[in-house]
């Protein structure tokens, strides 16, 4: 809160949780933006014990998105930072059924029971 | 600049300390899971540490395998050099030196 977008600053955003974090993945989901982080949907659902009814209709200005499973592997398994098999074991690389993801935002990480830390590079001597 | 389309790296901090006095809770993370965008520096991290357990940033001292980090690695150089092939979260340890009297 109080950080507007249209401010060019140097804001690094740290989360912190108690609990283990769901996996968070970079991925394009449509060509008229570029990569943005994403939390699957059923990871959510499973950490908040919510269904998905109930869930778009507590939260109906949280926009879900949809992405084919083998495009989302694809995409998925170019991180370095997945480079661990297991990690990426439960999806099918070439289904065709379609995954729900939910944006990474501030409102989000304060759902999960998370908190947001702000830093501000300016300040930085 | 806009970080947070960042990729996200997942990161488990623990506290490395041989004292078990007062101070103890206090200046050990309640919440050590962490995530920030790839490019966040150990400068970075230090200095968000130090604003959570109220602490100086030259008592903050971030470790892995026992050897301190340099200021300046951004979370994703340390991911690839000691980390790569392993499951998320990153461990990373910290200490909090005692504060020296002035």
């Amino acid at each position: 809160p109080g950080e507007t977008e249209e401010e060019q600053r140097d804001v690094f955003e740290f989360e912190f949780s108690d609990r283990p974090l769901l996996p968070c993945y970079n991925i394009q989901v449509s060509v008229s933006q570029g990569p943005r982080n994403w939390l699957l949907l059923s990871d959510v659902l499973k950490r908040l014990k919510m269904t998905a009814r109930a869930f778009r209709a507590a939260f109906s200005h949280i926009e879900v998105a949809t992405i084919a499973e083998a495009e989302f592997y694809k995409q998925a398994s170019l991180s370095q930072l997945f480079s661990c098999p297991e990690e990426l074991e439960g999806f099918v690389p070439d289904s065709k059924e379609l995954l729900d993801l939910v944006e990474f935002t501030a409102e989000l990480v304060a759902l999960l029971g998370s908190s947001l830390e702000c830093l501000d590079t300016r300040w930085d001597p | 600049h806009f970080y947070r389309y960042d990729e996200q790296v997942s990161l488990c901090l623990e506290r490395l300390s041989s004292s078990s006095g007062k101070d103890k809770n206090k200046l050990t993370l309640q919440q050590k899971y962490v995530r920030c965008s790839a490019r966040a520096e150990v400068r970075h991290l230090r200095r968000v540490l130090c604003h959570r357990l109220s602490v100086e940033k030259h008592q903050v001292q971030m470790l892995f395998n026992n050897e301190s980090l340099p200021d300046h690695m951004t979370m994703k150089q340390l991911w690839l050099s000691h980390w790569f092939g392993k499951s998320q979260p990153l461990v990373l340890h910290y200490t909090i030196k005692d504060k020296r009297g002035r």
